[in-house]
């Protein structure tokens, strides 16, 4: 079965949350600061967050596992303007084909989001969350 | 000589016609027919892509299934090398586009990569055919 585009655009919501979860400071600053980011995870889920204000390296796996196909390579390109609202587009490398995405959404909701005992535990848990994911779609959009 | 230059003429229209624009969306076309009646596709594909087929990951060879209606397509060929562009829609509604390069090989187009992408809205559709590296975030 072969990824659907609501599946990605959540994978990449995830990234960001497990970003923030694992260094608030450091997350907030690179998404926060106007201009472009950069997300990379590689295919042993080696996750990168470059922006101007710093880099951020974590575990990127736990947000793959819930995507049937293997994942090679994932690139995202964010630009910032001056509210909140934030563009990307995406590629995630499978074995063969590749898909790619862009869309946006708005940073600080994503961010604040998943504060709650909820959304802790459905990070915590490396099966799908089906509360957590409708809060992650409906922010990237369907 | 009279015969020599039919035999050279007809050479010639052969093989602008087998590397002609249009035999990179044949292909594609015959790939599409093949891959929805479970016929043999994967003759549609080159080594580099062949290679990596598994058990696990064959599905992703039909990729044709993301577009339910096509609109336009476009190609470009430079050498040995091809690119088609097919813009549609894709099971929700949305604009999608596929990317596919192609390289001539034994004398038949083969598909070599393949971008699928989901399209933001349809300002974003091209009207140029693009290839598959040019349309990825690297």
């Amino acid at each position: 079965m072969n990824p659907k585009e609501s599946e990605l655009k959540i994978t990449i919501a995830k990234l960001i949350e497990i970003a923030y979860s694992q260094n608030k400071g450091m997350t907030t600053k690179i998404v926060r600061t106007k201009g472009n980011f950069t997300l990379k995870v590689d295919q042993d889920g080696n996750a990168t967050l470059t922006g101007k204000s710093g880099i951020l390296i974590f575990s990127g796996t736990p947000a793959l596992e819930t995507i049937g196909a293997k994942i090679k390579r994932v690139s995202v390109t964010f630009s910032k303007g001056n509210n909140s609202s934030v563009k990307y587009k995406a590629t995630f490398s499978l074995e063969i084909i590749s898909l790619s995405i862009g869309g946006s959404f708005d940073i600080e909701e994503l961010i604040t989001s998943c504060s709650g005992l909820l959304c802790k535990a459905a990070r915590a848990m490396k099966q799908r969350n089906a509360q957590y994911e409708k809060q992650l779609q409906n922010i990237m959009g369907n | 000589m009279k015969i020599l230059l039919i035999a050279f003429t007809l050479i010639i229209t052969g093989c602008s016609t087998i590397k002609s624009s249009d035999s990179l969306y044949t292909v594609y076309s015959k790939y599409t027919a093949a891959a929805t009646n479970d016929n043999n596709y994967i003759k549609y594909f080159n080594e580099t892509i062949t290679s990596k087929v598994s058990e696990n990951n064959a599905s992703q060879l039909l990729f044709h299934q993301y577009m339910v209606k096509e609109k336009e397509h476009f190609t470009k060929i430079n050498d040995n090398i091809g690119c088609l562009t097919v813009n549609g829609v894709n099971k929700s509604g949305g604009p999608i586009a596929f990317y596919l390069k192609y390289e001539f090989i034994n004398n038949q187009w083969l598909i070599s990569d393949i971008d699928v992408s989901f399209l933001e809205n349809v300002e974003l559709y091209r009207n140029a055919a693009l290839c598959p590296d040019e349309s990825r975030v690297e």
